[in-house]
């Protein structure tokens, strides 16, 4: 064998090449999720761009490195959905009540930058538990990793992935440009009444992720049946949901489609999502135990040996949860000084337990579908803030950005680390750098948002349906609309409005459920509720479409063909969808 | 039929318990259907207000002569009459247009937007004075409803999750298991040991640069035919062996695996000294995965 050169993996240019990335797409995507009211994922560009400028522009072949740089730029770019759903909403509500304001700069990003690092060093001890033992597939995860392994791959492999990816990329225009409608709703052209859905959303990505997760997924798809054909019709024709005689029947039918989901199954979904998650966490005690066990074990052997741990050691994660939470600490102190120490110490100890919790839900739920419950988890983040603080709308929302920052963090870098686990990546070197990033994100999203509420006329809000350009239609209108309604969420609130009872019930199914012998079973169920079913049927379709096919070629085809087209599938949609949004964001028709 | 029988009840408790969840309670019943009055017949005062809106902004307009003006009433009349037909079924049926309605039905018109309007006000002024319950007290109300289906549903996916799990057990320890289809543990680390052991001679005796073409085809195929069949099978073993005792062997199975594909990267790249160090580190986590699975019954 030659002279041993050294394979890149955690180098000065993956980190500066990822953090440029994740700079720009933070910037980018703060501004589009004001304008629109979605986030975008970045993984996917930040890898294809590390082949362009690590591989192509460099000559530097290693895909580890490539993983690192994608790890990076998506570690610093997760933030923005994390800032852009919370923060705004405080600057929304200082339009009707003016003592909101001056906004706390120094909380805000101490409340951020510990949110990401909290996040991060939280979920790092459950990577063997989610990654390696239960499996999840982590759709987007397992995406990003057939692009990273596609240099090795043979021409069959690559056709199949490009074929996906422009399959998506046709759909995705032409649903863009109203070509094909972005839902089908069959139950119309059946007849079926509106409260008994049976539309699919066109998604090339949500049936590419059905696709990949297949059999583990099918659970996620028959809760939405159960939720929209069994609970939903019950509810409308047992009378459950009130109309007045005052109102035309069509128009009350037509309400209760909509109410049903608002009042009954999202928030019952939201009580399944933590009732499963926690139930599966206690259940998954004894492997946890063990894999922080072999954390120090492996870290004294290494230590003893001299080789370096595969994984942070503890002290690491310890050193990293007390900063996070002294951060947490002043933050919510210096959110509402009034408050007192005390009451901000028990603040910053529930939003941390929160966090954890909501962390372990989203990773999870993200982990088996590609679907995220963020909004729900931060609502009840803010709610419990809203009246831990009695009432104190600033601390709730600052503490809400940590959280909503945090669990984005918990998603990402388990995602991040299935992505590793498939292309061989040692696990340290990804959570290192993302540990080490992780700071930045919060400060250019919390800054992008500031500079943009600054940016209308004085005196005036410069994004909002309040803000002048939003009143006169302008072209440059960011109306906010997360954030408009975490806002009217949190004035709801104020009237005691928060559906308890909803939570608690479904809690205690979630708990049950998840006694069954199938992993995440409770989340599953509680995120088939708590997302609009055309969603999960699409994706459903996707599941038993990947079941079918491996009964009918066998599990090869499964891994050789399948998995790349799928692959293609999130892919094309999310890069089609990033473009076609910055063209229209630029003018574009 | 133990399997079924616990799914059955699984659905059917999760079915009874789900929708007696959804139950409102009795205050807040009342105040969804008032949230429904209010949200429909706002619909349509806020979109009257927009056409009264568009025609005021365009009368402002300078230089308008008396012909414009009418027509912008004519238009901001038929907008409302547009409006209005979405709530009253006789005018929405009727095969006038909007602008011949506006002439002929002037009463009914009027009365129709008055109405909505009417409701629209009762409805926010009686949401406004709501008063609402705290959250003890608002669980009660609706545990008096739907509490009896609620716990029934729960009793029945306890009961259908436990004979559930018996299923489960049931089946990792029958002595069917092990056959073609279903890879037992053993021989499987046995495979990788050896191929991992066929592979070292092969990567090292590879240039720096060069990819070793017939390493990283083992490799995929250990991937396809060894790993995935045991990685698809984890359930029966973690039903068998419990949590922490899968975990003791099927972490370093793991940590095997990963190695495998760090082996697999680091050859495509053309690192070959990167690669035969990963196939030790997979051979002493295959070993240590077959050492924890001997003793597990220990």
């Amino acid at each position: 064998m030659a002279t041993a050169r050294p394979y890149p993996e955690l180098s000065i240019p993956a980190m500066a090449l990822g953090t440029v990335i994740g700079v720009i797409m933070t910037a980018a995507f703060t501004y589009i999720a004001l304008k629109l009211g979605f986030g975008l994922a970045g993984s996917t560009v930040a890898a294809i761009l590390g082949f362009a400028v690590l591989r192509g522009g460099l000559r530097r072949r290693s895909i580890v490195e490539n993983n690192i740089n994608q790890t990076v730029a998506s570690g610093i770019n997760t933030a923005s959905a994390g800032v852009v759903f919370t923060l705004p909403a405080l600057f929304l509500l200082s339009v009707g009540q003016p003592d909101l304001a001056p906004f706390p700069i120094g909380p805000i990003l101490f409340a951020a930058v510990a949110g990401s690092v909290m996040g991060i060093v939280l979920i790092i001890p459950l990577r063997k538990q989610m990654v390696e033992f239960e499996r999840l597939r982590f759709p987007s995860g397992v995406a990003v990793a057939t692009l990273l392994r596609s240099p090795g791959e043979g021409m069959a492999q690559a056709k199949w992935l490009v074929s996906g990816a422009v399959v998506a990329t046709a759909l995705t225009v032409a649903v863009n440009m109203g070509l094909v409608a972005e839902e089908v709703d069959f139950g119309h052209l059946a007849g079926l009444p509106t409260f008994i859905p049976f539309a699919i959303y066109i998604s090339a990505a949500n049936f590419g992720a059905g696709l990949l997760s297949g059999r583990g997924g099918l659970p996620f798809a028959l809760g939405g049946m159960l939720a929209w054909w069994v609970i939903a019709p019950v509810a409308v024709l047992a009378g459950w949901l009130p109309v007045p005689d005052a109102l035309p029947a069509e128009l009350a039918t037509a309400w209760q489609s909509g109410a049903v989901h608002g009042m009954m199954l999202r928030p019952l979904g939201i009580g399944l999502l933590i009732g499963g998650a926690l139930a599966g966490v206690i259940a998954a005690l004894p492997a946890i135990r063990g894999a922080l066990k072999s954390l120090a074990a492996a870290a004294a052997a290494a230590k003893e040996s001299g080789a370096a741990p595969e994984e942070l050691p503890p002290w690491a994660l310890y050193g990293g949860a007390i900063i996070g939470f002294i951060l947490l600490v002043l933050a919510s102190y210096f959110a509402a000084p009034e408050l007192g120490m005390l009451r901000a110490f028990g603040i910053a100890v529930v939003g941390a337990l929160w966090l954890a919790l909501a962390g372990v839900i989203v990773a999870q739920a993200t982990g088996a579908t590609d679907i995220s419950p963020l909004s729900g988890l931060s609502l009840i983040a803010v709610t419990l803030m809203y009246f831990l603080s009695g009432g104190n709308i600033t601390a709730a929302i600052v503490i809400g950005v940590a959280v909503c920052v945090a669990i984005n963090q918990c998603a990402d870098m388990m995602s991040d680390l299935k992505s590793g686990h498939l292309v061989g990546s040692i696990p340290r070197k990804q959570q290192l750098a993302q540990l080490m990033m992780c700071w930045i994100g919060p400060l250019v999203a919390v800054g992008v948002v500031y500079m943009l509420w600054n940016s209308g006329a004085p005196g005036t809000p410069g994004f909002g349906s309040a803000s002048l350009a939003c009143i006169e239609g302008l072209p440059g209108c960011l109306p906010a609309p997360q954030a408009e309604a975490l806002a009217s969420t949190i004035e709801a609130l104020s009237t005691g409005d928060a559906p308890v009872d909803k939570y608690a019930a479904g809690a205690a199914i979630g708990a049950a459920v998840s006694v069954f012998p199938i992993g995440g079973l409770g989340v599953l169920l509680g995120l088939a509720m708590y997302l609009p079913f055309s969603i999960t049927l699409g994706y459903g379709i996707g599941c038993v479409t990947s079941m079918g096919l491996q009964r009918g070629f066998g599990k090869a085809f499964i891994g050789r063909k399948l998995v790349p087209l799928a692959a293609g599938l999130i892919i094309g949609e999310a890069l089609t969808q990033i473009i076609w949004t910055l063209y229209k964001l630029g003018g574009g028709s | 039929m133990k399997g079924v029988i616990a799914l059955a009840l699984l659905v059917a408790g999760v079915c009874v318990s789900a929708t007696s969840g959804s139950l409102l309670g009795g205050a807040e019943g009342h105040r969804a259907e008032l949230k429904a009055q209010q949200a429909v017949t706002g619909s349509f005062v806020a979109a009257l207000t927009a056409c009264d809106e568009t025609a005021t902004e365009a009368m402002g307009e300078p230089e308008q002569s008396a012909s414009d003006l009418a027509a912008i009433e004519q238009t901001q009349l038929g907008c409302r009459v547009g409006v209005i037909r979405g709530w009253d079924t006789d005018l929405a049926e009727s095969d006038r247009t909007d602008a011949q309605l506006a002439a002929e039905k002037s009463a009914e018109i009027s009365a129709a937007i008055s109405e909505v309007q009417a409701l629209n006000a009762e409805a926010e002024a009686a949401i406004d004075a709501m008063t609402m319950l705290a959250p003890g007290l608002r669980f009660m109300e609706w545990f008096g409803k739907g509490g009896v289906g609620w716990l029934l549903g729960l009793v029945l996916v306890v009961v259908g999750a436990v004979l559930g799990r018996q299923d489960a057990y049931a089946r990792a320890t029958a002595p069917t298991h092990g056959s073609s289809d279903t890879p037992n543990f053993d021989d499987a680390v046995v495979t990788l040991l050896a191929a991992t052991a066929q592979m070292k001679p092969l990567v090292a005796a590879t240039e720096d640069g060069d990819d070793c073409a017939e390493a990283r085809a083992i490799i995929e195929t250990l991937e396809a035919t060894v790993l995935a069949p045991v990685v698809d099978d984890r359930g029966r073993y973690q039903a068998r062996d419990g949590v922490a005792v899968f975990a003791e062997y099927f972490g370093p199975f793991s940590a095997g695996e990963r190695n495998l594909a760090r082996a697999w990267s680091s050859l495509t790249d053309g690192y070959p000294h990167v690669a035969a160090d990963a196939l030790v580190a997979a051979t002493t986590a295959f070993e240590q995965a077959a050492a924890a699975y001997a003793k597990r019954n220990d």
